[in-house]
């Protein structure tokens, strides 16, 4: 790796580094601050079992089953999770190989199915594409986070106030766009 | 006789505009201080700030509202109205130094006080005209706020004016020359701060016309002059609260000792002033919203009982320590 290149990811990393510890203390504060865990604890609950069922995963189901599983619990295990992934992207920056060669797109794609998957911060991703050897895919399917915390939208805000509701609909961090997909 | 009364309705009309011109320059003043304190609301710590507030207010007078699907008209129109009138009223109440006396009545605390009722309902009203979703339950918050801070209020004031006898804004910060009554009545004036909160219309308490959450709640369907009327009331309401407390526990325009004689009177007025304004806006921006049961439950269980609490060591003080 020429000398050159070293240190932008060196940077990066560093700021890296740094933004996980910002992010930790900021999950920190929010843990210690009373008047937000008024207003944040015991809305939107969801049980380890009812999240389990619904297919939830990454935050949202942890939160659930090691946490309480309401907003407090969402809006913490997702910084707490923010912080892990910031050090370890980090630590993954440092030790990071130099790039080799483009990868080509072959030309002959063989036939069958292949599957993929993704921890992304959200929940798991995951993908599945078939072909037929031809140059495009068949079938390109990937189930998605938001869409199962989505479905779960109507139950939650059962009896909700508005301002609660508002708490219980963020704490979800659903991306429409994503469920769309 | 009849020059007599001429010469009282000159002078009226003179304390009036006076008490309009000195309210609209603590409102704009009270507007470039929030831009510095909480840039969440908006604003830039630069220079940029000074003029911010006159910028947006121009520029809101060139807004036209969305036309209302059968609105409540002559709520609608004259809550903005009455917001202001409520606000320059209570400002005339306001003493700002031995020179700016206002309008020195023997109750002036307790107009200042019924005077905040009318500003509350200008906002149930302002809710309730729009003929609205949002606007309507803004209109019912502003009716639990009505009821949540007027007692507390009123309880938070009683401790200066039971150490003065006197309901007169002036007699009080006259009766604070040997010694400010926030030294032997500290948790009176944390008490004032509290309920102060509650009738700034900021977070924690800002329920009648929560930002994110009511898109605006009674004022969302303003724009215009009107809501630059609800604004400028807004700001000179924060003024005014922290003005008045300033004169209930900080000793108005008596300036500390030794160093009191270096400043006007109606400098250390206003720098008390502006010191209480920084609190407020400081712990307003350091506060999540509170939901409506939790804002009752804090006003009633919480700040009422230590009220009472600081009634009773007032008193007790009074009968045998002060005198």
């Amino acid at each position: 790796m020429a000398v050159g290149q070293e240190s932008p990811a060196r940077d990066a990393s560093a700021t890296l580094r740094q933004l996980s510890k910002d992010v930790r203390d900021l999950g920190r504060r929010a843990e210690r601050d009373r008047l937000l865990a008024l207003r944040t604890r015991g809305i939107g609950v969801l049980t380890g079992q009812r999240a389990l069922d619904a297919g939830l995963s990454g935050p949202n189901l942890r939160a659930s089953q090691s946490g309480s599983g309401d907003v407090s619990a969402r809006l913490l295990e997702r910084l707490l999770r923010a912080s892990h992934e910031l050090a370890s992207a980090a630590s993954g920056l440092a030790i990071l190989p130099p790039l080799g060669p483009p990868v080509m797109m072959p030309d002959q794609v063989p036939t069958g199915s292949a599957e993929s998957y993704v921890e992304g911060p959200r929940g798991s991703l995951s993908f599945t594409v078939e072909s037929d050897g031809g140059p495009h895919p068949t079938r390109v399917s990937w189930s998605r986070p938001s869409a199962s915390a989505l479905a779960l939208v109507p139950e939650l805000l059962r009896d909700c106030e508005i301002p609660d509701a508002l708490l219980v609909l963020a704490s979800l961090d659903l991306s429409t766009a994503e469920a769309d997909g | 006789m009849n020059g007599g009364f001429g010469q009282q309705l000159g002078s009226a009309l003179w304390s009036a505009l006076g008490t309009l011109g000195w309210l609209l320059a603590a409102s704009y003043v009270t507007a470039v201080l929030t831009r510095f304190i909480d840039p969440a609301a908006g604003g830039r710590r630069s220079v940029r700030a000074l003029v911010q507030p006159l910028v947006e207010g121009s520029r809101l007078l060139a807004t036209r509202r969305a036309p209302l699907a059968r609105p409540d008209d002559a709520l609608f129109r004259s809550a903005p109205a009455l917001a202001f009138v409520v606000v320059v009223l209570a400002a005339w109440t306001v003493p700002l130094s031995p020179g700016m006396r206002g309008g020195d009545t023997a109750v002036a605390l307790f107009l200042f006080i019924v005077l905040l009722g009318p500003f509350v309902i200008a906002l149930a009203n302002a809710g309730w005209g729009a003929n609205g979703k949002y606007g309507l339950v803004g209109s019912m918050r502003a009716a639990a706020h009505l009821v949540s801070y007027e007692v507390l209020l009123g309880f938070a004031i009683l401790g200066p004016a039971m150490a003065a006898e006197s309901l007169s804004l002036v007699r009080i910060v006259e009766a604070q020359r040997a010694g400010w009554y926030v030294l032997w009545q500290p948790l009176g004036f944390v008490l004032y701060l509290a309920s102060a909160l509650f009738t700034i219309y900021r977070r924690p308490f800002d329920l009648p016309m929560a930002g994110s959450e009511l898109a605006g709640g009674v004022l969302e369907e303003y724009a215009g002059t009107p809501l630059l009327l609800f604004r400028v009331a807004l700001h000179g309401l924060l003024f005014l609260v922290s003005a008045v407390g300033a004169a209930l526990y900080l000793g108005g325009w008596h300036g500390p000792p030794l160093i009191g004689s270096l400043l006007p009177g109606v400098v250390w007025m206003l720098l008390k002033t502006l010191a209480i304004v920084s609190v407020l806006l400081l712990v307003s921006r350091r506060t999540p919203r509170l939901r409506v049961d939790q804002m009752l439950v804090f006003a009633w269980k919480v700040l009422l009982p230590v009220a009472f609490v600081n009634l009773a060591a007032v008193g007790i003080l009074m009968l045998y320590v002060v005198r």
